[in-house]
């Protein structure tokens, strides 16, 4: 394994440990970033299918709020639960970097990748409904899958996913809660538009999309507080 | 040098996510407006 040579080598100076920390959280994160490229091939080719058969409008956009949950057991979860399991935490918190830059480099690379995903799939459900079109119905479906919640969405799903990990610190039961996390998540914002329908679309958006950073944001928090105080 | 390598990716990989949401965003705003109809009322005026 090289991650670890690379962490001791790159400890000579401050800037060149972080630099050989966000080395490792690549390394780190390359199963999951192909999970996410396979997913996103998947829909891909969902887009494609729809494109090309006019009675299937809108089955992309259906399938778009699942992709939360992919993200969430695939960025989320493993990202803490995996290192307890297989004991590497123990291995990278002996280093030179301190466990909060170990746990910003591999966030960040987790996050960014659970951004540009949920962004390539704004872009195929916008590319798929055509340049110039409107939507005829503003659904509940639609008003997450567009705007500033896929973002938020994603944001939060993951950071849910890593919280489990860090308080739970087994793999298995960290998928478990971040499932059904997951799922209650995304229930709760496709239901929860009957309440709202009054209000305009980017009030929606707007208003969702804040609720679900202030949450992503404590989770994160709590993370942090979390790795901090484990033995 | 090649160090560096590892954040220099991180940077670029949330750089392109927000560019990317931002585009997105723009082609929403641009498509529905700034006050389209409320969710799950069918727009008159929509895709004609």
């Amino acid at each position: 394994m090289t991650g670890p040579s690379v962490m001791i080598e790159g400890s000579g100076g401050a800037g060149g440990a972080v630099a050989g920390m966000s080395w490792v959280a690549w390394r780190q994160s390359r199963a999951a970033l192909l999970g996410v490229l396979g997913l996103l091939a998947g829909y891909a080719f969902l887009a494609i299918w729809e494109r090309t058969h006019p009675n299937l409008v809108g089955i992309t956009e259906s399938f778009s709020s699942y992709l939360y949950l992919f993200l969430a057991l695939f960025l989320g979860a493993p990202l803490l639960a995996r290192e307890y399991d297989t004991g590497t935490h123990q291995l990278a918190w002996t280093q030179s970097v301190p466990r909060s830059q170990w746990l910003t480099a591999r966030l960040a690379v987790n996050l960014g990748i659970g951004l540009v995903a949920a962004g390539l799939l704004h872009l195929m459900t916008n590319l798929v409904a055509g340049s110039g079109s409107r939507p005829s119905d503003v659904t509940a479906v639609y008003v997450t899958s567009h705007g500033l919640l896929p973002y938020a969405q994603a944001l939060c799903a993951i950071a849910w996913g890593v919280a489990s990990g860090a308080v739970l610190g087994r793999l298995l039961p960290a998928l478990g809660v971040t499932l059904v996390g997951s799922v209650v998540l995304t229930s709760v914002l496709l239901v929860g538009g009957g309440g709202r329908r009054s209000l305009p679309f980017w009030s929606i958006e707007l208003s969702r999309a804040v609720a679900l950073m202030l949450v992503a944001t404590a989770l994160i928090a709590l993370t942090y507080r979390v790795v901090a105080r484990r033995a | 040098m090649w160090r560096w390598w590892g954040s220099r990716w991180t940077v670029l990989l949330l750089a392109a996510g927000l560019a990317l949401a931002t585009a997105n965003v723009l082609v929403d705003a641009h498509r529905i407006g700034a006050h389209p109809c409320p969710p799950a009322q069918h727009c008159p005026s929509a895709r004609t």
